[in-house]
């Protein structure tokens, strides 16, 4: 006898954060001075407490912890306790999970561009920008089962099977970004407007970056080459090889056209990935959750991984228990959204003041996980 | 009628959705699709496993019988920690509209 | 400045052999595992930015373990290619300690969150005054 719950039931719990972000300034002949940020926000319920529960348990609270790089805290943490467990995945599970990281990471990139273009009032590469997030959204839920918020990145592999209709229609949408590009490089990046309103304006010295860490496309707009995909590769990125460029200084321009060359890197390796995923049956370890095997073992973990804006950090302790010691994110905005934006902001004129937030994309939940 | 579309749509996904019936404001939406969860009996032996890891404390063992709340966001944990696999997850899918398009 | 010795031995070496007995040191594989004095913290952290170029601090932590608060300090650099925890335990009856911004700018900004979590003071930090002298600091409404 088979019964079924629920029928129908409330919308899922999204988010853990909620608030806003301002920032505060004086005007002065069309100049910002003293620009105060302040994210403004407040976590509802202990919700954020990992430390308090067992592993399994904080699964759906990490894919919740950003809206935007989602599969990237699930990477981290997936790794991190696999490294702990002593436990190996099957070998499908990791061609599919840097699948899953470079979607999310072109998604990632037509957000930026639907900011940048809303912040240029270009109105048509906005409309554009917008239908390719819905396109890539659609792609990306159905591979999850049609769960947006569901975990899809756990510890011991990938939570729902792969099956080879998912290859065809990532292939075909593969085929369709490479035309698209062409017609965004006519209308936004080989414009002469917008690299005049876009040149020499928010420029970021390299010292600055330097001191500071700035990691991601601005640390590599700015010359400051650091990819951990090329530095400490993770899962399968040793084998795969992708194009580096090299540029001058970072300013705004400089740093669209950085991520829009990173797009080329991605659909390299999807490539790579379609031509070379193994045939097996099972993505996930399942014998990690049953009740005797869940004892984490004794040690340190540090894990990092390149997500959409910068490099994503954990930090994991663990004594011999089923709950952590101790549990720590580090998101890139967290660096950027400090002490460098006052000095960003500083003495910018009013009418480039969308742009440059734009451009450093900015994504305020995430600046205290 | 009220329909909530484009980018809301795409980033929230909205597949099942409650009906609530304000006296004041009677709002409706469209159903897409339904998820559920699907416990077989024959298999289930109640350890209660799934009771002590779900998160929103929503699976309960009363009289004998395994019974699941509204409160259930559908994590799958549960899914994943029973040892008789007498849990899974499944969809019904309402038929696509026919007025989308893509710019 | 580029440094020839890419193993976690010679490293291990140099910090003990410079800066002496208070340091303790376990290399497990991956990365160093340091438990250091909060006298020696400052002179450790100058040697390895100049010396061996670790001039990216990648977290600061703070956790409660028997009555005292123990701050790990998270470096990391290029070459060598791995990371160094750096442990420092402070009694909770004193929460009191030093800034390490004049080194690394981006610690003003962890020091920040810590004292705002668990209220320790970091002495220099202008933004983790304590909460007497921050009182008394700013203009004074008598003479509106």
């Amino acid at each position: 006898m088979i019964k079924r719950y629920p029928r129908f039931i409330y919308i899922p719990n999204r988010n853990i954060v909620n608030g806003n972000m301002t920032i505060e300034y004086e005007i002065e002949n069309g100049r910002i001075l003293s620009p105060l940020p302040n994210y403004d926000y407040e976590k509802i319920n202990d919700s954020c407490e990992f430390e308090k529960r067992n592993w399994v348990k904080n699964i759906p609270f990490v894919s919740r912890l950003s809206f935007v790089e989602n599969y990237t805290c699930e990477e981290l943490y997936s790794s991190a306790i696999e490294e702990l467990l002593k436990v190996e995945i099957p070998e499908i599970s990791k061609y599919l999970r840097v699948m899953m990281l470079e979607l999310s990471r072109i998604r990632g990139f037509f957000l930026y561009i639907f900011n940048i273009s809303s912040a240029l009032e270009f109105e048509m590469p906005r409309e554009w920008a917008l239908s390719d997030i819905n396109r890539i959204s659609k792609i990306i839920s159905e591979i999850n089962n049609n769960e947006y918020f569901s975990p899809y990145i756990i510890p011991g592999g990938i939570k729902t099977q792969f099956s080879s209709t998912n290859i065809s229609v990532i292939t075909e949408y593969l085929e369709y970004l490479k035309k698209r590009m062409k017609d965004y490089d006519k209308i936004i990046f080989q414009n002469e407007i917008f690299r005049l309103r876009t040149q020499n304006v928010g420029v970021i010295p390299r010292q600055m970056i330097e001191e500071y860490g700035v990691t991601g496309f601005i640390a590599r707009s700015a010359n400051v080459t650091f990819d951990i995909r090329k530095r400490i590769p993770y899962e399968i990125y040793k084998s795969i090889h992708f194009d580096s460029f090299r540029y001058e200084h970072s300013d705004i321009y400089t740093r669209v056209i950085c991520r829009r060359n990173e797009i080329s890197n991605s659909i390299q390796i999807l490539d790579y990935i379609f031509s070379n995923i193994p045939v097996e049956s099972s993505t996930l370890n399942k014998d990690i959750y049953q009740s005797k095997a869940r004892v984490l073992g004794e040690g340190t973990v540090i894990k990092r991984i390149e997500g959409i804006n910068g490099e994503f950090i954990l930090f994991l302790e663990s004594v011999n228990d089923e709950v952590p010691k101790t549990i720590k994110f580090r998101s890139p905005m967290f660096v950027i959204g400090g002490e460098l934006l006052k000095k960003l902001l500083e003495n910018t004129s009013l009418d480039d003041l969308d742009l440059v937030l734009a451009s450093l994309s900015l994504v305020p939940m995430e600046m205290d996980i | 009628m009220i329909k909530i579309g484009g980018l809301l749509e795409s980033l929230l996904q909205l597949k099942y959705i409650s009906r609530n019936y304000d006296s004041a404001n009677k709002t409706e939406f469209e159903i897409k699709c339904i998820t559920f969860i699907e416990v077989d009996v024959t298999k289930c032996n109640l350890c209660g496993e799934c009771e002590k890891i779900c998160v929103t404390n929503s699976m309960k063992i009363n009289n004998e019988a395994l019974e699941i709340d509204k409160s259930c966001i559908l994590c799958g944990l549960c899914i994943l920690v029973c040892p008789r696999n007498a849990i899974a997850m499944k969809e019904i899918h309402k038929q696509g509209r026919k007025d989308e398009r893509f710019v | 400045m580029e440094n020839n010795y890419y193993e976690a031995g010679f490293l291990t070496h140099d910090i003990k052999m410079v800066t002496g007995v208070n340091v303790k040191y376990e290399s497990k594989g991956k990365f160093i595992i340091i438990d250091s004095k909060k006298e020696s913290l400052t002179f450790l952290l100058d040697f390895l930015f100049t010396k061996w170029g670790f001039n990216y601090l990648l977290m600061m932590n703070c956790g409660i373990e028997n009555n005292n608060y123990i701050i790990n300090y998270i470096l990391s650099s290029r070459k060598p290619n791995i990371p160094i925890i750096i442990k420092i335990s402070i009694p909770k009856e004193i929460p009191v300690f030093t800034t390490m911004g004049m080194i690394y700018k981006i610690a003003y900004q962890y020091e920040e969150k810590i004292y705002e979590k668990h209220s320790i003071v970091f002495e220099g930090n202008p933004r983790t005054l304590s909460y007497f002298v921050k009182n008394t600091f700013g203009k004074s409404k008598e003479n509106d």
